[in-house]
């Protein structure tokens, strides 16, 4: 009785797959950088530029996401400061699947960051100390001895912001609407399906497809932190 | 290595104000826990960045306050083995190694032949023992090719055996002309055996940078960085081995007679080898004739030198033989009942069973 997954919904699928790799693959950097400024930086950037630094970053996780999602509009929007700027050179975030990673990487950045920033301070500063008195310089040290180290912490980080990224529904929809084929994520067609008469069945598929992926993540992450966690207890124990 | 630092460092609560002017293979940090010893060494390994003064490594100038000038650890060399070894987790026991060498891998396997390594090379850094971790730590050090070596209490926790082992690979570094080594202890046995130059420390401050043989003459300095009693340091020259025991011959001959003959536990080295050991002040017993109805082996023919009080009701005086000094403490009750006083020739006994620290085979 229930049909096999149709065209409109693979295209939903494959739309929030794009978003959400987009999306993670973008806000990494910049997430490993902040979490790096947040976890190492109190000495050269002072305890007051973290606060704000931290304060910033977390408010995506306090504010509702429809405020996110219309501060977004505001700002990137055809009309917004960011948004006709942009323009200009050709980038447009507004009603555009660009928006759509916009906001899901906005929203998924706090979760990365913490776990990401957890990553960096599970490891011994003497490790690295250690490094700098055999010679090596800061970016030899960050590379080979930071940087491995910190890897569970990054690779929770990603995966956490990926499932994050593919059940974001709330800033998206207030930003980029839920354009079939443009912006329609497999969140907004789940919405839309329940909105539709008769579109139940639609939307048990796609929420099957949507748990799955993100559970599926949810796992990985856990086995990446639990990773962490063990090397810290090692640590604590020396 | 000459090292001459005059430094001060405020790190929380805790003042570290040190002054050093050293020259020598291996000098000791000799002070209890919390004397501030690691801070130092962290200090000249460039850990640490003090607040005014400077340090000078064979002339060069490693930090000045002055003139704004603090070279960077990595650029430093300054190899350190930390206590708790901090081996990378994530790399190999070989990788470990080779970390710090670069492209120069001329002395692994010479290193990894002292320091007994062979087997524990393609192993991960979780798996090894408190005294394998140190043994790889000193190899990487090592193989950075360092000017020095900072070795940060290297045979604490470990076990007699082991501690005996890696104190063997130790002397063998010195003696095959490493790099020069700063040698952070509480253990005087390990610097009787190690040590050419010794800085005494205690609650921060450095209290005195002597030759061992020298730097315990005064005891209070040596009292306040932790040392239990009063001791003698002694040098001799191996003369044979008996059964069980050595002899050696003490200081200098005198001008009519025989140099005076020390009985000491049987060591490993041969005769003509000069070796060190310490004796403490409370196992030495004075007597006015020398008895021969004694077990005592060592009868040394002294003259009183100095009797100063020490502590409660106790008395340190000092002998000397010819080209040695030793120190007993006496109660003041004995020092009525014997007469003792300045000049006095008397016999210091002292058991050759009885506590003589580990033994230095000088080069």
């Amino acid at each position: 009785m229930t049909p096999a997954i149709t065209p409109d919904e693979l295209e939903a699928l494959r739309l929030s797959l794009k978003v959400s790799c987009v999306a993670t693959v973008i806000a990494l950097p910049l997430a490993a950088a902040t979490a790096l400024a947040l976890a190492r930086g109190r000495t050269w950037l002072g305890g007051w530029v973290t606060a704000l630094i931290n304060g910033l970053v977390y408010l995506p996780l306090i504010l509702p996401p429809v405020v996110t999602g219309y501060v977004l509009l505001g700002l990137f929007g055809r009309m917004g400061p960011i948004g006709s700027a942009l323009a200009k050179v050709g980038i447009v975030f507004a009603f555009d699947w660009t928006g759509a990673a916009l906001a899901a990487g906005l929203m998924a950045f706090p979760l990365m960051v913490r776990a990401i920033q957890l990553g960096f301070e599970a490891i011994d500063p003497g490790l690295e100390q250690a490094a700098a008195s055999l010679g090596a310089r800061p970016l030899r040290v960050f590379a080979t001895i930071t940087l491995p180290l910190a890897a569970p912490g990054l690779i929770a980080g990603t995966l956490l912001g990926f499932a994050k990224a593919m059940g974001e529904f709330g800033a998206t929809v207030t930003f980029v609407a839920s354009i079939p084929g443009e912006t329609r994520t497999l969140s907004s067609a789940i919405y839309n399906a329940i909105q539709t008469p008769g579109g139940d069945a639609m939307a048990m598929r796609l929420a099957a497809l949507s748990a799955g992926i993100s559970v599926l993540a949810l796992i990985l992450a856990e086995a990446a932190s639990r990773r962490l966690v063990q090397r810290r207890q090692k640590a604590g124990a020396a | 290595m000459s090292l001459d630092i005059a430094i001060c460092a405020q790190l929380g609560g805790f003042k570290l104000d040190a002054q050093i002017d050293t020259q020598g293979q291996v000098t000791a940090l000799f002070g209890r826990s919390g004397a501030g010893k690691s801070s130092l060494a962290r200090a000249i390994a460039g850990l640490l960045r003090p607040q005014s003064g400077h340090i000078r490594l064979n002339g060069e100038t490693l930090f000045d306050a002055k003139a704004r000038l603090h070279v960077p650890p990595w650029k430093r060399q300054i190899g350190y083995v930390f206590q708790d070894a901090r081996l990378f987790p994530h790399l190999s026991v070989l990788q470990n190694l080779t970390y710090g060498a670069g492209s120069n891998l001329s002395g692994l396997d010479q290193t990894i032949a002292l320091l007994g390594l062979e087997t524990l090379l393609q192993r991960s850094p979780d798996g090894l023992s408190g005294g394998e971790a140190r043994r790889v730590a000193i190899g990487r050090a090592l193989l950075s090719q360092p000017r020095l070596l900072i070795l940060d209490e290297p045979l604490s926790g470990l076990d007699g055996a082991r501690r005996l082992r890696l104190l063997d690979c130790l002397e063998q570094i010195k003696i095959t002309g490493g790099p020069d080594i700063l040698y952070i202890s509480h253990d005087l046995d390990e610097l009787i055996r190690l040590a050419d130059q010794v800085t005494l420390m205690a609650g921060g401050k450095t209290l005195t940078t002597q030759p061992i043989e020298q730097v315990f003459e005064h005891p209070e300095a040596g009292l306040a960085a932790g040392l239990k009693a009063p001791i003698s340091i002694l040098t001799g020259t191996v003369l044979d081995h008996g059964e069980g025991t050595t002899r050696l011959l003490l200081g200098s001959k005198p001008d009519n007679g025989q140099q005076a003959v020390f009985t000491l536990p049987r060591i490993d080295a041969d005769p003509g080898h000069r070796v060190r050991f310490y004796v403490e002040a409370s196992d030495i017993a004075i007597a006015l004739t020398n008895p021969t109805d004694t077990s005592v082996q060592n009868r040394l023919t002294v003259e009183i030198d100095t009797i100063e009080p020490f502590g409660a009701g106790t008395l340190l005086v000092t002998l000397s033989g010819y080209g040695y000094k030793i120190r007993a403490l006496v109660t003041s009750q004995a020092l009525r009942n014997l007469g003792l006083r300045n000049g006095l020739c008397v016999t210091a006994m002292i058991k050759a069973v009885a506590k003589v620290g580990l033994n230095s085979i000088d080069r």
